[in-house]
């Protein structure tokens, strides 16, 4: 651009006629600059993009985005209901996500007030057993160990599957069991109560079974009573040809588990002491009256959750194989034990798929090993 | 208009008599003038905010290492109180490979710092679990891990150096703040270090690496107060598939689930916490 030459010459470009489309242009530019920043906030740009087929959100988020918009359907649903007298709302749904699996209330969500606090202090008896109920726990386990992320994950007997199925018969102690009854048993067996400060599980009516069931109530909200739920419990591994082999466990044990329970499966702790990875058998893992103990039970959890990020990654075979090996070393004795380890078996284990009163590598199993010292925390 | 004159010579070529030297003046459209202003503007704001933000970056940086003057006290006299095993008897040798370097190899303390403290894209060492230390030293030298200068430095090393280099670094206390440097969320970053993302089996970074991120031996690092950028780089380079020593692939997995947003987030996160190293690794 030469400029200067035309503008001696030509008069109709002249010096002041440039200034003025300059002038011009930077006007026209602000004006162009705030269009686009205002489209670009309004967020109509993003929804054209989206409507286009082109996926704007970062796939991490639609899972969360998914859930999220599930609950809230259900809880619109709740108020249209109350609101409506004629009684023509629809029910609100059961809210589930992407995977078919049901979305219990996030943490955020816990609500304000005497009830929210409740359920605070069973969250926190659940996720660290041995410290918010230190009286009760006799090893250094807890809840959220066996019951993954505090309860909620599928497929690893989550709480708001739980929740639902109480009162319930069940022929461990042949009669109906209110869901404190159940919890009991948690502490007696997977909890190993016996060897704890207190000596015996939290007694009947205790506030450990309020908050515990505080906070299992309010995971289940949406859930529906009777209902066997998807991803309740745990998963049932096919029985393989081979059956299951403590010898083969052991190397399956080796090549999986060892990194985070240790060769001698006593867990790992952090450098303050607490446990970060939990003992798996030992004086401070779960005794034998534990459904944990039992084979089938463990292969069914293994299967569906280790090692940890790797779900479904060992074969049904090493599954059955390596919960095996974990339940056929010596662990803390079962608390209904009072005679002969023999007659224990044809009572309490009849007809379990367990190693209780079995020998192994020479070994009677059920024999039970406990603390050097008494409530060691 | 072909004309030859009697000699056969070409006629000279037709001259356009409104030829005209000098270019008319064809005025810039005003809406390109338009567009150029306004690119103009977004790059002139753009610039605006970056300088802030770093302005604000090191501002932040500059308060946290007057916050905590722990950083430039001599790692030598933590090294000796620790009382670890490998430093009391071989110190002088060991000194010596961390301030001077061995052989070929150049220092430790001219990459990872003074303190073992780190910087950028170059990994803290300090309080670190030693078996984690000790087990990359010589994933390097085999090559399972893969950095040129790292294996300069690896090949050079007995594996008396690397138990004794490894137990000095683990047994320094140092407690550093680092300011975040990638931009990330720091509330999903919180999000995902605490609670994992489940859905995608992306557990908790705290389930494994202890739950002040202060690291589970022997096979898990610390995390907190180790540098962003050397956290993002990591995770990226398992979620590309460059880095492959992770114990049972259990980080290539994690990583491959992970979106980059996400990985900034937690990288940003765990780098600004406040780091608590053990005096010694922990036992059992």
């Amino acid at each position: 651009m030469t400029n200067s030459k035309e503008t001696d010459n030509s008069s109709p470009y002249g010096i002041g006629r440039t200034v003025k489309r300059i002038l011009a242009g930077a006007g026209g530019g602000l004006v162009l600059f705030a269009l686009g920043a205002l489209v670009h906030q309004s967020g109509a740009w993003d929804k054209l993009r989206t409507s286009l087929g082109g996926t704007n959100v970062a796939p991490a988020l639609t899972h969360e985005a998914q859930e999220k918009a599930a609950r809230e359907a259900m809880l619109a649903a709740r108020v249209a209901r109350k609101k409506d007298k004629e009684g023509k709302a629809p029910a609100p749904l059961q809210p589930v996500g992407h995977d078919g699996y049901f979305v219990p209330p996030s943490e955020a969500d816990i609500p304000k007030g005497p009830v929210g606090d409740a359920i605070k202090r069973g969250r926190d008896i659940f996720v660290d057993t041995t410290r918010f109920a230190s009286r009760y726990a006799g090893n250094s386990m807890a809840c959220a160990q066996c019951h993954l992320d505090a309860g909620r994950r599928e497929n690893s007997a989550p709480m708001w599957a739980a929740y639902v199925q109480y009162p319930k018969f069940r022929a461990k102690n042949n009669k109906i069991n209110t869901l404190e009854e159940r919890i009991n048993g948690c502490f007696n067996y997977s909890m190993n109560a016996q060897a704890s400060p207190a000596g015996k599980a939290p007694p009947p009516g205790d506030d450990v079974y309020k908050e515990l069931m505080t906070y299992m109530y309010w995971l289940a909200d949406g859930a529906p009573t009777g209902e066997e739920m998807r991803g309740g419990g745990y998963i049932k591994v096919k029985e393989t040809a081979r059956g299951y082999d403590y010898a083969r466990g052991a190397k399956v044990y080796e090549q999986n588990c060892v990194l985070c329970h240790g060769a001698e499966g006593q867990g790992r702790k952090e450098a303050n002491g607490k446990v970060r990875f939990p003992p798996l058998w030992g004086p401070e893992a779960y005794n034998w009256g534990a459904g944990m103990a039992r084979i089938d039970t463990a292969a069914g959890f293994i299967k569906a959750n280790m090692p940890l990020s790797k779900p479904y990654s060992l074969s049904d075979q090493d599954a059955w194989d390596v919960a095996a090996y974990i339940n056929g070393q010596e662990r803390p004795k079962d608390p209904r034990q009072t005679g002969e380890i023999e007659e224990a078996r044809a009572k309490f284990h009849k007809d379990e798929k367990s190693y209780y009163g079995k020998e192994v590598n020479g070994k009677l199993l059920g024999v039970g090993v406990a603390r050097s010292s008494p409530a060691g925390t | 208009m072909k004309k030859t004159d009697p000699q056969g010579r070409p006629s000279t070529p037709p001259v356009d008599e409104a030829f005209d030297p000098w270019e008319q003046v064809r005025p810039v459209p005003l809406f390109v003038l338009a567009v150029v202003f306004a690119l103009a503007f977004w790059g002139l704001l753009t610039y605006v905010s970056e300088y802030q933000a770093q302005r604000r970056g090191l501002e932040q940086k500059a308060e946290t290492s007057l916050l905590s003057p722990v950083t430039s006290k001599p790692p030598v006299a933590t090294g000796a109180l620790s009382g670890s095993p490998g430093v009391a008897d071989g110190d002088q040798a060991t000194l010596g490979m961390v301030a001077l370097g061995k052989g070929q190899a150049w220092s430790c303390a001219s990459c990872h710092g003074e303190a073992g403290q780190g910087n950028l894209n170059t990994p803290r060492l300090a309080g670190q679990p030693a078996d984690y230390l000790q087990k990359q030293l010589q994933d390097f030298k085999t090559g399972l891990r893969h950095h040129e200068s790292m294996q300069v430095v690896a090949r050079a090393l007995t594996d008396q150096d690397m138990a004794k280099l490894a137990s000095y670094y683990a047994g320094i206390k140092l407690s550093t703040t680092v300011a975040p440097t990638l931009g990330g969320d720091l509330a999903r970053g919180r999000a995902i270090a605490e609670k994992g993302d489940w859905k995608t089996n992306v557990p908790a970074c705290f389930s494994c690496h202890g739950m002040g991120g202060e690291g589970v031996g022997p096979g898990f690092p610390a995390l907190a107060g180790q540098k962003p950028d050397y956290i993002f780089g990591q995770l990226a380079a398992w979620h590309q598939g460059e880095r492959k020593n992770s114990p049972q692939a259990l980080m290539d997995g994690i990583a491959q689930r992970m979106s980059f947003e996400d990985m900034r987030a937690v990288a940003d996160y765990l780098g600004s916490m406040q780091s608590h190293a053990p005096a010694s690794p922990p036992q059992l």
